[in-house]
């Protein structure tokens, strides 16, 4: 079985989707000759030519728009945006054509199409090469948003995001891309969106994360277990809809929760999910649920790596849940 | 000492880079930015400029070999610090080799296991991680109990969600359970704790013997308008004074083991006494009751029988045995029954207390008695005597360990050495926590009170 | 007759007309159009003038919240409907085109049923008035968002292109939406492409009240197509002859594989830019007075009139039978009946998300 990173898992998603269906196509700047400024699109171009993997004007507008148009035809089309920091001139096609145009038609019109972007920090990007944007989509009616953390669910979820009928914003910790490796059935299969996974069993206190901020959410459950506190660690994997009925099973059992992501905190997903553990367990809570997160600043460039929630962050918010 | 050139991070995301090709030999000296190295990395070829002027001592890795970012790459010296500066060599691990313990099982292939799917490797440049666990005392240790639960400046009780759950499931006050998180906070193990005491202390006279299972409180009464009366009905909510009430009295009712000792007293000499001294007092601008010298006389007994001036410490099952004498005085007020506490009565003469007592009552009935007039009572008196029933059963005051409650004083026919003689009588009811107090020392108890009232006298020997 | 040169040049000074003011054909081609055509174009502008009349009477008796009135645009909106291959080739509408919209065969049960949002509404209510769309005939439904949709029409476009599936892609907006990014971003990339898409502006001279003086320095709009390295069209639309052979040849153009076009439309707004507008506080009357002078329906009349293809007779007829289909039309749309309130929470996804029937459930218990 290959070992594959991110980059290629993503790159083994499209193919085989673009042979398995003719109306699966790819567009973005760059994403063509040069294969993608990451190589996600690395030999496609080569491989179905240049109308199904598509080099675009640089205009987010154009590409989005443009796929929710090919979309409504009939294609399945696969966008890149080349980093999430710059979705926003194409932010409009998104929230007020691709989300709405199910509902605005009566159902009439869909738009089936994905638009993968990497996202977070932890790259010295700086502001607008580090953002996690996904509160934004979450929070916009008929978008679907998932935010991966490894090879083997970003093919399997990729597949999935394709093969809905709605729109499917597709995040990509850039991180991560080469960061992990993972062996990668070359296999089909696919992982369902909306299901979050258990990446480790524990019974004192729930860590609730996904994407990037998940390297950080398991050294700190490796840390807990070495002063003997077993932390329970879920990937939500889709932040939208997220899956509520794993996270709340789980926190019902322990008491005790985290939520981990580096995106800002105000208004965040892991605000909504806080929330909806406040609401619906608030008598079977041992401590309030708290939150981990980036801050409510830009992304800053020279604090890179202190911006986004640390093991040590998240350590002490464990440790005010586990003493409250 | 050389210093270590390290694969700098080439480009967003790049992990790793693979030598292409060295420029210079090892010994060749370099100038500060010149091109040393060409390193590819899936995103770039780039040749490497040198941090640093000096003579590159050594190639820590070689043309092909895979290096992670940060990992150094040559060491480079001053030029007069060449010599022996060729160390032993620390070569970056290969990818490779580091890579087979990144590789996990991937589970089932046709679908998702929700297994340990992602192992991450170490960061770049790994964070140092302050576990605060290591660092400080095991969790969970209060450093104090307080008796009861803490409460906020509004009187609500400080508790994690699930211990208020709990404690409601289990019938019992929050407000009665000492917290043992920051500030008081009463958790789910306070309250379990709490549950457990409560059960061994009511399941007889054998507690050790038998097993902790939680007792299991009879629910609260739900009530519901009989059919036909609704409308008939008043809804007053259960708040402030009245609320406090009603809690003080289930938790007294609930917590504690009453028992009741009755007796009387032959006060005609005090009677006398008082109907001398209330000129005297009025002329210093005191109304002088009975009452003062009830408390000196109790004060007095306290010190004989300390088990009735004492209390039970739950949470750190002990008995606190108390070496001051403060008494409540149960006052009825149109809002409710309030119980202001004299401080110190041992040390204060029945004048001071007979004005204190004024002052107190005053207060009571027009609600200016300030929280620290309620609180610190060790034993407490409740004057059923003005209202004129029979006897009553007082409810103890917890966490104090007895009640007093005395009765209105009549005149009644009493045998007196054979003769039926007309006196001033006055019943009593002790009512004690039969944990704290045995039978037998409450009788004498009272048996000490109704000495010292019965001679008066006495109570001016007792004075300081 | 259009063979296999093109008949217009793109860019000319003067706007393309076919048909004088006085209703005379001016053409340098034969006229070779069979007469129930002709008829069905004034036909067309007719029904489209009296739905707008029709629509004024809805917001004043309280049956609707919201119009765009669009007389004056008649003739513009019965070419571009002609022009296309109706159900085949996909249109992309704008919120002014409801006169587009019955020049295309949309039932107008289905036209009142979005006015009232009812159940007589193929989109279940969902939009405000004058936002129309039909899947059976290919046009996409209308977003309020301006020139939101010129990048899903070149994106269809290029999908028609992959597919070589021999339709085109015609979209049309307003003068307002030209000034938009995501207007240069579409047709620009329909041009990179090639795709067969045809981007058609009615300038009415007014996005609300801003003039299209403060809306762009360009001479004229169609002179912005050479900045796509597309032909521009300036045409008379209110000359439905010149609008619909223009519209026609760009059209067939784009479907032979010669790429996109920019047509620019001149237009009036005879009413407000809404019902929630007041036009006299930006221009004068006497401006629309004079522009109703040049009335498009009146202009093809006296047409129809020297072709020998009018008479009195035949005028009263078709406005009675136009206004009887209006009022059934209402009236059957009215008898549709409110949309369930609990179709609020269908088609925001295929399958609907936990959350959305965790808060359709909230309702139903509110309603119970």
């Amino acid at each position: 079985m290959p070992t594959l990173t991110i980059i290629q898992a993503i790159n083994a998603a499209l193919d085989e989707e673009m042979a398995r269906d003719t109306r699966v196509m790819v567009l973005g700047e760059d994403v063509g000759k040069r294969g993608g400024v990451f190589l996600a699109t690395e030999g496609l171009q080569q491989k179905y030519g240049p109308d199904r993997v598509m080099d675009t004007p640089l205009s987010e507008a154009a590409i989005i728009g443009a796929a929710v148009g090919m979309a409504a035809h009939g294609m399945r089309p696969v966008a890149e945006i080349q980093f999430a920091d710059y979705v926003f001139p194409g932010f409009d096609q998104l929230v007020s054509q691709a989300a709405k145009l199910r509902y605005r038609s009566g159902g009439q019109f869909t738009a089936p199409m994905v638009v993968r972007m990497p996202t977070g920090g932890g790259v010295k990007g700086g502001h607008h090469h580090s953002q996690s944007p996904e509160a934004h989509f979450a929070h916009t009616a008929g978008l679907k948003v998932v935010v991966v953390s490894g090879p083997y669910d970003t093919k399997g979820l990729l597949k999935s995001a394709i093969r809905d009928d709605d729109p499917v914003v597709f995040m990509e910790p850039k991180r991560l891309y080469r960061a992990v490796k993972e062996e990668v059935p070359s296999q089909e299969y696919l992982i369902p969106i909306g299901k979050a996974a258990i990446r480790r069993q524990g019974h004192d206190l729930t860590l609730i994360s996904y994407g990037g901020s998940m390297v950080e959410t398991q050294k700190a459950a490796e840390e807990l277990a070495g002063v003997g506190i077993s932390a329970e660690v879920i990937d939500l994997r889709t932040v939208m809809p997220w899956d509520k009925e794993a996270v709340l099973a789980s926190v019902a059992r322990t008491g005790r929760a985290l939520v981990i992501a580096e995106a800002p905190r105000m208004a965040s997903v892991a605000s909504e999910v806080a929330a909806t553990i406040a609401e619906e367990l608030l008598d079977q809570l041992e401590a309030p649920p708290l939150r981990v997160t980036g801050f409510d600043t830009p992304y800053p460039y020279a604090q890179d790596k202190l911006y986004m929630p640390t093991v040590t962050r998240i350590l002490n918010a464990a440790k005010r849940v586990l003493d409250y | 000492m050389p210093k270590e050139i390290v694969l700098p991070e080439l480009a967003e995301s790049v992990v790793e880079g693979e030598i292409l090709k060295w420029l210079v030999k090892e010994g060749d000296l370099l100038k500060k930015d010149q091109p040393f190295v060409e390193v590819m990395t899936d995103k770039v070829t780039v040749e490497l400029p040198s941090p640093y002027a000096g003579v590159l001592v050594q190639k820590l890795v070689n043309e092909g070999d895979i290096v992670k970012v940060h990992a150094p790459i040559a060491l480079i010296a001053e030029p007069g610090e060449v010599a022996g500066a060729k160390g032993e060599p620390a070569r970056a691990p290969s990818v490779q080799a580091q890579e087979e313990r990144s590789i996990v099982e991937p589970g089932n292939v046709a679908e998702d296991t929700g297994e340990e799917l992602s192992l991450f490797k170490p960061d770049k440049k790994p964070e140092q991680v302050k576990n605060p666990f290591a660092q400080t005392a095991p969790r969970g240790v209060a450093v104090a109990e307080p008796p009861r639960a803490a409460t906020n400046p509004y009187g609500r009780v400080i508790a994690v969600p699930a211990a208020r759950k709990l404690a409601r499931d289990l019938g019992l006050d929050i407000a009665q359970i000492p917290g043992s998180g920051p500030n008081g906070r009463v958790r789910v193990e306070d309250v379990k704790s709490y549950a457990e005491r409560q059960a061994s202390r009511v399941e007889g006279p054998a507690p050790a013997a038998l097993a902790p299972t939680p007792v299991q409180a009879p629910a609260p009464v739900q009530y519901k308008s009989p059919k036909g009366y609704e409308g008939l009905e008043e809804r007053v909510p259960l708040r402030g004074l009245r609320r406090a009430i009603a809690n003080q009295m289930v938790a007294s009712h609930l917590y504690t083991v009453r028992t009741l000792s009755v007796d009387e007293a032959d006060l005609t000499e005090l009677v006398e006494l008082r109907a001398r001294l209330k000129a005297e007092a009025l002329g210093q601008g005191v109304k002088l009751s009975y009452l003062p010298f009830i408390f000196k006389a109790i004060a007095r007994a306290l010190k004989k029988f300390p088990s009735l001036n004492s209390s039970m410490d739950e949470a750190r099952q002990e008995i606190v045995l108390k070496k001051y004498y403060n008494i409540g005085m149960a006052v009825a007020t149109e809002a409710g029954l309030v119980v202001p506490v004299l401080k110190d009565v041992d040390r204060k003469s029945v004048l001071e207390l007979a004005a204190e007592v004024n002052e107190l009552a005053e207060k009571a009935r027009t609600g200016k008695l300030a929280p620290e007039d309620m609180t610190g009572s060790t034993f407490s008196v409740t004057n059923i005597g003005s209202i004129g029933a029979l006897f009553s059963f007082p409810i103890i005051n917890v966490p104090d360990a007895a009640i007093l409650g005395v009765h209105s004083i009549q005149k009644r026919p009493v045998v007196i050495e054979d003769e039926i003689r007309v006196r001033h009588m006055m019943y009593l009811s002790l009512s004690f926590d039969h944990r704290l107090v045995d039978g037998a020392e409450a009788a004498m108890f009272c048996k000490e009170v109704i000495r010292l009232l019965q001679k008066p006298d006495l109570l001016l020997l007792e004075a300081i | 007759m259009i063979k296999h040169s093109w008949m217009f040049k793109p860019f000319s000074d003067l706007p393309i007309a076919l048909v004088d003011e006085g209703g005379d054909w001016v053409a340098d081609f034969p006229l070779e159009l069979p007469p129930d055509f002709l008829r069905g174009l004034y036909r067309d502008m007719l029904a489209a003038r009296l739905l707008d009349e029709k629509f004024v009477i809805l917001i004043r008796t309280g049956k609707t919240s919201f119009i765009a009135p669009h007389a004056g645009h008649e003739a513009a909106q019965a070419g571009i409907a002609q022009a296309l291959q109706r159900g085949h080739d996909w249109l992309f509408p704008y919120y002014r085109d409801m006169g587009l919209m019955v020049a295309m065969g949309v039932p107008l049960r289905e036209i009142f049923g979005q006015m009232l949002g009812n159940a007589a509404d193929p989109a279940k209510g969902r939009q405000m008035p004058s936002h129309p769309g039909s899947k059976a005939l290919n046009i996409f439904t209308v977003c309020s968002a301006i020139a939101s949709h010129i990048p899903p029409a070149a994106g269809a476009a290029i999908s028609m292109k992959l597919k070589g599936s021999g339709q085109v892609s015609v979209c049309t907006f307003g003068d307002g939406a030209t000034s938009e990014g995501d207007w240069y971003a579409g047709i620009n990339f329909a041009a990179v492409q090639g795709a067969p898409a045809v981007f058609a502006c009615l300038n009415n001279r007014y996005a609300i009240s801003v003039d299209l003086s403060h809306q762009t320095a360009a001479h004229r709009i169609a002179d912005k197509a050479h900045a796509f390295g597309i032909p521009g069209y300036r045409v008379d639309g209110m000359d439905v002859l010149g609008s619909y052979f223009v519209m026609r040849e760009v059209i067939e153009r784009a479907r032979a594989g010669h790429g996109p076009a920019l047509v620019e439309l001149e237009v009036y707004r005879y009413g407000p830019h809404s019902s929630a507008d007041d036009d006299s506080r930006y221009r004068p009357k006497e401006e629309v007075e004079a522009a109703k002078r040049r009335d498009p329906i009146e202009r093809f009349r006296r047409f129809l009139e020297k072709q020998g293809l009018w008479n009195l007779e035949w005028e009263e007829m078709l406005r009675a039978d136009l206004k009887a289909q209006i009022d059934r039309a209402l009236e059957e749309a009215e008898a549709m009946g409110e949309v369930p309130a609990l179709a609020m929470f269908d088609d925001v996804f295929a399958e609907p998300t936990w959350n959305l029937r965790e808060q359709r459930e909230l309702v139903r218990e509110e309603l119970r």
